[in-house]
């Protein structure tokens, strides 16, 4: 292979091994089969349908040769690396350059992909709402008439993409229309449910931008029309909100 | 909402990083909030005007030889009369500041780095931190504060592992100025203040990367930082006191941050895209920032790093098209959309201290 066509090369594998583990865009997990018979992991390689064409060149093989032979070589870096980087006490003495070290080191998820269901048992921030109460639906809380919206404010699942679902019901279905939940600008859809009008499923994905800013996604919740329930209760309420369920949407890359 | 910022160090001065990322905090958060600045040094006023307004030590009563507890009086003191809502303190160990500060008034910290992490990064390579703090003892620190600021997503991730404190992420930045190229081709830059682990960076940098360049460099030292011995032919020019550092970025061809221990956001990675010039950087190095710089400036082995910087120092026009694309991605960048969650929580939190909630 001449030195022009192995710099391109050498560039690709530089950029996988430097491995931008922040954004996960290269994955960091070691692939075990080449350690456990290298001859036998290439011959799989070059029998994979498509990775070299019958008609082949020499030099079109030689390349695919060295191509792979350089993604296994990054693998064996990495497991390397991996297994010495795993004693935090001392692990600079076998790796020399510590630039290294740093990069494969330690390593931060992005974001924690799995769901996260709260009620109003858990410490929410909100505002704009009665007491918590405790009932069929489990803890929940009413809308209060206050000087604007009632707030409540999630811990959300961290910047990966994600759907939050908002569980409530309200006393008459005909305040349901006049009920809007925001994430900043994006606006929830209310579903109502199909056998008992009154209750309602909010569904909204909050931006990507307010997933990165903060830790908590905030929510504003706003109702038209009042309701008091009756009973010896005067109290006037606006809906009630009893579950709130954040859920990971898959990525194309997954 | 009136926030009151306190500090034990002059930070508008700017002399050191952290000095640099408190002024731009209290900056942007006074574009947006009612900001005092109660200090308990004392110190020359801010040249500049600025949006806050500044209560110093000597306003204060506070002398140099006072006990804390006497400082924190005053400091509360200061703080009702400023009628905050809530108090900012910078990092986690300022936080006998706001000791008697009354409990209705919120605490937000602003972290700079995470300790624990940062100690974790700088143990690995032989270092030692000087805040010595394990990932329980930070969260139970953030677990006493209302609302913890984070300098980037990857700090904030750390946090997230260790406290249920809110977190809002307020990135640390620059304004964009972009500066006329002046470059030789050749010129190479390295900014640091004194610092243990500076010292090994630049150690590293030119006794390790620096011989592996296959093209011809002159670098530059700016700042306090201990120099090493410098290998024989190799060009190293070192300015101690630069006043102004824009002529220099002008005359750079790339900045160079080969750090690889620490932690939180580095000015010596941020300054150079600000200004809208190339810097080569490591994944460490680009600690939040990473989306500000091109693939092309981040490496994370030795080898790699030398061989970018020769390629980059001899291609005039691939300068410029990465000066483009920082310019570019810098003023793209939205830097003030924390604004919004960090006033919707502590407004929150704000209601909910008032008692204005039955609960």
């Amino acid at each position: 292979m001449e030195d022009d066509d192995l710099v391109p090369l050498a560039e690709k594998v530089a950029t996988l091994l430097q491995l931008d583990r922040m954004r996960h865009r290269v994955g960091t997990e070691v692939d075990m089969r080449p350690l456990t018979g290298v001859s036998t992991y290439l011959t799989e390689v070059f029998e994979r349908s498509g990775e070299i064409p019958p008609d082949a060149t020499p030099a079109e093989i030689y390349a695919a040769m060295n191509r792979r032979i350089a993604q296994v070589q990054a693998q064996i870096y990495l497991l390397r690396l991996e297994m010495e980087t795993r004693s935090e006490t001392d692990p600079t003495r076998i790796l020399a350059d510590p630039m290294v070290v740093a990069a494969y080191g330690d390593r931060i998820e992005s974001g924690v992909k799995t769901p996260k269901d709260y009620d109003f048992s858990s410490v929410i921030l909100a505002h704009g709402w009665h007491g918590v109460e405790r009932g069929g639906d489990g803890w929940h809380r009413w809308m209060r008439p206050v000087d604007g919206p009632a707030v409540a404010c999630l811990p959300h699942l961290g910047p990966v993409p994600q759907e939050l679902e908002i569980h409530g019901y309200v006393l008459d279905k005909d305040q349901l229309p006049t009920l809007s939940i925001r994430s900043t600008d994006r606006e929830a859809e209310i579903v109502p449910n199909e056998t008992a009008p009154h209750r309602f499923v909010a569904k909204v994905r909050p931006p990507e931008d307010v997933l990165s800013a903060s830790s908590h996604v905030v929510l504003e919740f706003r109702i038209g029309e009042w309701r008091m329930p009756g009973g010896g209760d005067s109290r006037m309420l606006g809906a009630n909100i009893s579950r709130f369920a954040f859920r990971p949407l898959e990525t194309a890359s997954e | 909402m009136k926030i009151a910022a306190l500090c034990d160090f002059p930070f508008w001065e700017k002399r050191i990083g952290s000095a640099v990322r408190m002024s731009s905090l209290c900056d942007t958060l006074a574009r947006h909030l009612d900001l005092t600045v109660i200090s308990s040094v004392v110190a020359d006023r801010p040249a500049r005007r600025s949006a806050w307004s500044l209560r110093g030590a000597d306003e204060l009563g506070i002398e140099a030889d006072m006990p804390r507890e006497d400082i924190a009086a005053r400091i509360a003191e200061a703080v009702i009369d400023s009628e905050a809502d809530a108090v900012l303190t910078p990092y986690l160990n300022r936080g006998w500041m706001a000791s008697a500060v009354p409990r209705d008034v919120l605490r937000v910290v602003d972290t700079h780095d995470c300790q624990s992490q940062r100690a974790a990064s700088l143990a690995r390579h032989g270092l030692k931190s000087s805040i010595s703090i394990s990932g329980r003892e930070e969260g139970a620190a953030l677990d006493r504060y209302d609302l913890a600021l984070a300098m980037s997503q990857e700090d904030a991730m750390a946090f997230r592992q260790m406290t249920r404190t809110p977190l809002v992420i307020a990135p640390f930045r620059l304004p964009l100025a972009p500066l006329r190229d002046r470059g030789d081709g050749q010129t190479l830059l390295f900014v640091a203040a004194d610092s243990p682990v500076n010292r090994v960076t630049l150690h590293f940098l030119i006794r390790e990367i620096l011989p592996l360049v296959r093209a011809p460099f002159r670098l530059r030292v700016v700042g306090s930082v201990d120099v090493p011995e410098i290998p024989d032919g190799m060009a190293v020019e070192v300015l101690r006191d630069v006043p102004d550092l824009k002529p220099i970025y002008a005359e750079t061809d790339l900045a160079l941050s080969p750090i690889y221990a620490g932690g939180g956001v580095k000015t010596k990675t941020l300054e150079p895209l600000c200004y809208g010039r190339p810097v080569m950087t490591t994944d460490e190095g680009a600690r939040g920032l990473r989306h500000l710089i091109p693939d092309d400036l981040i490496a994370n082995d030795k080898e790699t790093f030398a061989y970018r910087i020769g390629l980059i120092l001899s291609d005039a026009a691939r300068r410029k098209s990465l000066s483009q694309d920082i310019i570019r991605r810098v003023r793209n960048e939205d830097v003030e959309s924390w604004i919004p969650p960090f006033k919707a929580l502590l407004g929150t939190m704000c209601a909910t201290k008032s008692g204005a909630i039955p609960v």
